[in-house]
């Protein structure tokens, strides 16, 4: 059964721990789930914004190309710019520069390209795609290209210059402004997205336009680097997809760092703007949410530590109350077998009693059965002798006065021995008498232990009940198979003792039987018995009863009193009368028994009483 | 006690980092308030103005080298020009973070940095104008200035160079502002406009197929940063930003990117119009 309650515990806890386990388990990764998909949506929502800033500056850009196209065209439709003639328009271009703010220069060519600029010298510039595109009737913005008349990398916005309206015919001839490279890089270097972003632009050829990076522009003294020939992998890669007009924003590794880019080709101009974000500037926003999911992580997990430690807990207080439980019934079946030992013992002790009560009943009984026939024999015994006495005077007397009788009467007194007949009948009697007086001292003997007239406590002379028992215990001291068994008796002078006489006389019974076993227990078979009495002080007195015996060993000691304890042969002995004489003493007559024992020393029995009951008592 | 000696230590970190030392006084007053404000201007190329909402120009790349510098925060107000003055001399502000000239007036409210750039007056000419070649020239000539502006004040000092040198002052046309008067130089009504170097020079640089730089007209003059009347260890912060910045050389580079024109030895003391001290 406790077997069973302990599996049946060890399997509910491991199920518990099972089923607390995976509950976190399946909320962890559930809170992880839920966490990767707001955090994935959080981060495409700010790359969404990250893309928007892009397509913002682009839109600038846009913008503001488009305005540089916007003018030029408008400029191109002016009747000053259309008569082709230089000194109409340059004093109105001249107002336009000043106006427009971003163009330092307009200029005009001839369709043989020829061109005239504000601020320096004609020179042709028809090997410029600007000017042949905007020759075959189309607005267009340059790429990069150091300006002949400057000397400055400038970009160019041309438009063509029609003289009718019809811009199917080919154009007369071409107007355009220059713009600073550096006024775009203007432009693009506003777009930001927080601390350390930068943005910049690539043409079709994968050259850079604008770049925080002044190394990789057009200057005069080099053509600008291609950043898709950069040594740098992923930006070239990202300057290809640029040039392939892609758009797009995405993580990559750019100088060491992780960093967005996210870039946008413009409409205006065959250029792409691409927009270089630090990877934590775009995630610094989720830092919040990566906060709450730790610190959620930190709860469920402290509070996961908190279930194991009160399931823990429970778990010991479980268990000490279980071992309470046990120890208790342990505490109550001990109990309990002790009280079913003690009611069997005391079950044992009345059918002991109820036998030796039944038993000096009989010897109580027979007792006074032989004591009347043994008084008339010691009552009778004394006349029979003097009549005996009488009869042999009176026979003397006859042979004194009649010397010669017949012969009938002389045969019969020499058959009979008259002389010898006289002579030992006194000694008849008085083996007799001596005979009646062992009867009449056996029945005193067996009255005075029984003492079934005695069962109320009476003072009582202890030396009494020493020698009935002795004498009834006589045949045993003449029994023993080797040798006399010599009582010592030193017996002091004590005074009547109140106690019942009849349950000490057991006491002395059981003492000296067991020293009278103790002795035939020895090689030598004989031995002495010493009974030593003593009054110590007033109030107690003490019988000690040694013998000469075996002794008993420490073990044996310890449980002399135990009931049904014996070292004798199976049928020899109850194992009871040691129990029982400590019953006795201690409890009927609240005194002490003791023993005192070597191996091959003899052992001695102490039984010290109080000498009067109810002095004891209150004490 | 933990705190000051924490407080110490970031104040001595920065100072560690660079030569700028910061009085403990000055420290604790503005740690105390937990920041310094600067006023700049909305619209004072190629000083301060914005771009796209976002503040630029030479001072505005200053204070960014100054933020780096400094054991605490600047909070910058970006103002328009009438209301950086009066503020800072009211001790709303506590730098008039601009290019401010340095005149006699302001110099009895406010205490000036020193100069980080000229503010004396020049003149442009139309590029294509062959006539004008040295300030000699622009005798008889009609020059346009800005009504009631420093470049009208500062005619006086060309007519007495232009009388020195056997000149006289021509006629002065007076414009609300600058656009109406370079149109006029474009289109002949105007043979020079006065102005003060460094804005001439910025336009110069965005227009030069049109416009030519020319001489100063007048005394030299300097533009500088101003504190409230008094607050020296403010002002000594300031000056020993901007020495630090003159001596590592990082000013003429960002004066030739924004002003188009770098000033060699530029006085360490702010001085009045015709180099004169403060009183």
């Amino acid at each position: 059964m406790q077997l069973f309650k302990r599996t049946f515990k060890l399997q509910r806890n491991a199920l518990m721990r099972l089923l607390i386990g995976s509950t976190t388990l399946i909320v962890s990764f559930g809170a992880y789930c839920s966490y990767q998909v707001v955090r994935n949506a959080m981060l495409e929502s700010l790359k969404r914004n990250a893309f928007l800033e892009v397509e913002q500056g682009g839109d600038d850009l846009e913008h503001w190309l488009a305005a540089l196209k916007i003018h030029v065209e408008t400029l191109a439709n002016t009747a000053a710019v259309k008569s082709m003639n230089w000194q109409t328009a340059e004093p109105y271009l001249k107002t336009e520069i000043l106006r427009f703010s971003d163009v330092y220069s307009i200029a005009i060519g001839k369709s043989n390209g020829w061109r005239n600029v504000v601020g320096g010298t004609p020179a042709n510039v028809s090997d410029r795609a600007y000017f042949q595109k905007a020759m075959t009737g189309n607005t267009n913005v340059s790429d990069p290209l150091i300006s002949r008349a400057a000397k400055t990398p400038t970009i160019v916005v041309a438009a063509p210059i029609w003289q009718t309206l019809d811009t199917s015919s080919s154009p007369s001839g071409e107007i355009h402004s220059l713009v600073r490279l550096d006024r775009i890089a203007q432009v693009v270097s506003s777009i930001k997205y927080g601390d350390k972003s930068y943005a910049f632009a690539v043409n079709s050829a994968g050259e850079a336009i604008a770049h925080p990076n002044s190394a990789l522009l057009l200057t005069m003294g080099r053509p600008a680097p291609k950043i898709v020939e950069s040594s740098d992998r992923n930006l070239a890669a990202i300057a290809r997809r640029m040039m392939d007009r892609q758009q797009g924003i995405e993580l990559v590794l750019l100088d060491g760092a992780w960093k967005y880019v996210a870039y946008l080709p413009l409409k205006e101009a065959d250029w792409s703007v691409a927009l270089v974000i630090p990877r934590e500037n775009l995630e610094s926003q989720l830092q919040a949410l990566d906060i709450i999911a730790v610190a959620i992580a930190g709860l469920a997990g402290a509070m996961i530590a908190v279930l194991w430690q009160v399931q823990a807990i429970e778990q010991g207080q479980l268990k000490k109350s279980n071992e309470l439980l046990e120890k208790r019934v342990l505490e109550r079946t001990g109990k309990l077998s002790t009280t079913l030992e003690q009611l069997q013992q005391s079950q044992l002790r009345l059918i002991q009693s109820e036998k030796m009560s039944a038993l000096g009943s009989l010897v109580a009984g027979v007792a006074h059965e032989i004591n009347n026939p043994v008084n008339f024999i010691t009552g009778n015994i004394t006349c029979a002798h003097r009549y005996t006495q009488d009869l042999l005077q009176l026979l003397q007397l006859y042979q004194q006065y009649s010397p010669n009788p017949p012969a009938q009467i002389s045969d019969h007194a020499a058959e009979i021995d008259v002389d010898f007949l006289s002579e030992d009948l006194p000694k008849v009697f008085a083996s007799m008498r001596m005979g009646a007086d062992r009867v009449r001292q056996i029945v005193l003997s067996l009255r005075n232990f029984s003492r079934l007239d005695e069962a109320e406590v009476k003072p009582v002379d202890i030396h009494e009940g020493i020698d009935s028992t002795l004498l009834i215990l006589q045949h045993r001291f003449k029994s023993t198979a080797h040798a006399e068994v010599q009582i010592i008796k030193k017996y002091g002078d004590l005074p009547l003792v109140e106690c019942y006489p009849g349950q000490l006389n057991q006491v002395f019974m059981n003492i000296l039987s067991n020293a009278l076993d103790a002795l035939e227990g020895k090689d030598s078979g004989g031995g002495t018995i010493q009974i030593i009495t003593q009054q110590p002080n007033p109030d107690q007195v003490t019988i000690c009863i040694t013998d000469s015996g075996m002794g008993m060993s420490e073990e044996v000691q310890q449980r002399i009193f135990d009931p049904f304890f014996t070292t004798k042969p199976v049928g020899k002995g109850t194992g009871m009368g040691m129990s029982i004489s400590y019953q006795i003493v201690v409890e009927k007559h609240q005194g002490l028994i003791w023993c005192d024992s070597a191996i091959g020393q003899g052992t001695t029995f102490s039984v010290k009483i109080p000498v009067n009951r109810g002095k004891v008592a209150e004490d | 006690m933990l705190l000051t000696s924490l407080a110490h230590g970031c104040v001595n970190q920065p100072q560690s980092r660079s030569s700028l030392s910061i009085s403990d006084n000055l420290l604790n007053q503005i740690k105390k308030r937990g920041y310094l404000v600067v006023a700049t201007e909305d619209d004072y190329p190629p000083f301060e103005f914005l771009v796209n909402g976002q503040p630029t120009g030479f001072d505005h790349e200053l204070l960014e080298r100054l933020r780096k510098v400094v054991p605490f925060e600047i909070r910058q107000e970006i103002l328009p020009w009438q209301g950086i003055l009066p503020g800072v001399a009211s001790g709303k502000y506590d730098v008039a973070l601009t290019a401010a000239g340095i005149t006699d007036e302001r110099s009895k409210l406010l205490d000036f940095t020193m100069p980080i750039a000229e503010s004396t007056i020049a003149y442009i000419k139309r590029k294509d104008d062959a006539s004008i070649k040295t300030l000699r020239d622009l005798s008889g000539k009609t020059l346009g200035a800005q009504q009631g502006g420093v470049s009208f004040a500062a005619v006086p000092d060309l007519e007495a160079k232009l009388k020195q040198q056997g000149g006289a002052l021509g006629q002065v046309k007076q414009y609300r502002n600058f656009t109406e008067a370079y149109q006029d130089l474009l289109n002949g009504r105007l043979d020079a406009v006065l102005h003060n170097i460094v804005s001439l020079s910025v336009l110069v640089d965005e227009k030069p197929a049109i416009f030519e730089m020319g001489d100063r007209v007048s005394r030299k003059s300097y533009a500088a940063w101003a504190v409230k009347k008094g607050n020296q260890p403010l002002l000594d912060l300031l000056n020993g930003f901007l020495t630090d910045q003159r001596e590592q050389g990082d000013l003429k580079p960002l004066q030739e990117k924004w002003l188009k024109i770098s000033f060699e030895n530029l006085p360490t003391q702010p001085l009045l119009p015709g180099e004169r001290p403060i009183q």
